[in-house]
């Protein structure tokens, strides 16, 4: 049963390949002493009708506030799910269309933290929300939206647990192609 | 949203919870604020079996620059914290002849922000001061520091976790106030000084209250 599932979503779905920048602003504290910063991102996917499932790489690194050789970078893996919502077609153009997306993804940063010579590694596992909006012109996407991003970090503390969770906020614009 | 979108919605965000207990904390040692000079915070420490009392007391301006006032153990002390390193004002004040005279007054580094293990920093203050006309001190007050770990440590006042081991020399030569001083102290996100250990002297956090 579950290979012809597979194969029918094979046949009436399509890979897509895209990338993204955008804006990362740290906040839970993060704020304090981190600036926003420039985010880059690729994504593979694979989309049926209006289900897209997909698999990405984003980067971005935190500097301090003050002039300083520190920084935080973080490098996501994710893998993710999105449902598109469309809300207009173009008329004289089929193939065209516009709507709104909301998304989910689940993955994981790799944490590093430098100051001069000295430096921390680490991983997370983040939980990622978005929404946004997008718009389908022949093999292209276009897309703007925002990602609602938290890193969650757990450890024991004594007879109790300490849970971090560190949230930042992504805006976000990519252009994908779709095969 | 269809139940089936919602379905795969609810696996990816199970698939995240799942994952949750792998983090090493890197987060939260990035947001945390290991050196909280908030006024009010009140530290209490066991000084081998000895009760000293830490306060924040509120702002100031020493110096010609704003300050937060430090009651250590009801003597005060004047820090300045930037995001890129925290200061102490320091005075050393010689007598000669019934008279005093100023060595050194200034601002001068003790921690390095943000704290990273293996993060090192050193600072090194020179000056000639002459004293009565005729007596010529050479001043140098150096200091040199190194996070030497991240380590969770047990006091009476409870377990932190991710605590910075910061260990730190100095070196003071200025006539009759020359000393020099080596010392570990571990910093606990949120808390500031939980530990401080110079030589065979121990002193533990007992207590503490958070300002406001």
């Amino acid at each position: 049963m579950l290979p012809l599932l597979l194969a029918s979503l094979l046949v009436s779905g399509g890979f897509e390949a895209g990338g993204r920048i955008g804006v990362v602003f740290p906040s839970s504290g993060l704020e304090n002493t981190h600036d926003a910063a420039a985010l880059f991102g690729v994504n593979l996917g694979y989309e049926v009708g209006a289900n897209r499932f997909t698999f990405d790489y984003g980067y971005f690194g935190l500097q301090a506030k003050q002039a300083s050789p520190y920084r935080f970078d973080v490098h996501g893996l994710s893998v993710g799910y999105g449902r598109e919502f469309i809300l207009g077609r173009a008329a004289s153009r089929p193939a065209s269309n516009w709507g709104f997306e909301a998304s989910a993804a689940a993955g994981s940063g790799l944490l590093s933290r430098t100051v001069g010579a000295a430096h921390e590694t680490g991983m997370a596992p983040s939980g990622i929300i978005g929404a946004g909006f997008f718009q389908r012109q022949g093999h292209s996407r276009l897309s703007l939206g925002l990602d609602n991003v938290l890193f969650i970090e757990s450890r024991p503390a004594g007879s109790a647990r300490t849970v971090s969770l560190t949230y930042l906020i992504a805006l976000k614009g990519g252009v994908t192609y779709v095969f | 949203m269809s139940s089936d979108a919602c379905r795969r919605l609810l696996v990816v965000l199970v698939a995240g919870a799942l994952l949750s207990g792998c983090g090493d904390m890197t987060f939260y040692r990035a947001r945390s604020d290991y050196f909280p000079l908030i006024p009010g915070s009140r530290w209490t420490y066991d000084v081998a079996g000895s009760t000293a009392i830490d306060s924040v007391v509120g702002d100031s301006a020493v110096a010609g620059r704003a300050c937060v006032v430090v009651f250590r153990d009801y003597a005060p002390e004047y820090w300045t914290k930037q995001t890129t390193e925290v200061r102490q004002f320091t005075n050393l004040v010689a007598s000669r002849g019934g008279q005093d005279y100023v060595l050194e007054e200034r601002y001068r580094l003790v921690y390095a922000l943000p704290l990273i293990e293996g993060a090192t920093w050193s600072e090194s203050f020179r000056d000639t001061i002459v004293l009565m006309g005729t007596d010529t001190v050479f001043l140098k007050d150096s200091l040199r520091g190194r996070v030497a770990a991240i380590e969770d440590i047990a006091t009476p006042a409870g377990t932190f976790i991710q605590c910075y081991r910061v260990e730190t020399y100095r070196e003071v030569e200025a006539a009759e106030l020359s000393f020099t001083t080596d010392y570990s102290e571990w910093l606990a996100p949120g808390v500031g000084l939980v530990k401080r250990v110079t030589g065979t002297e121990e002193s533990v956090l007992t207590g503490y209250e958070p300002g406001r």
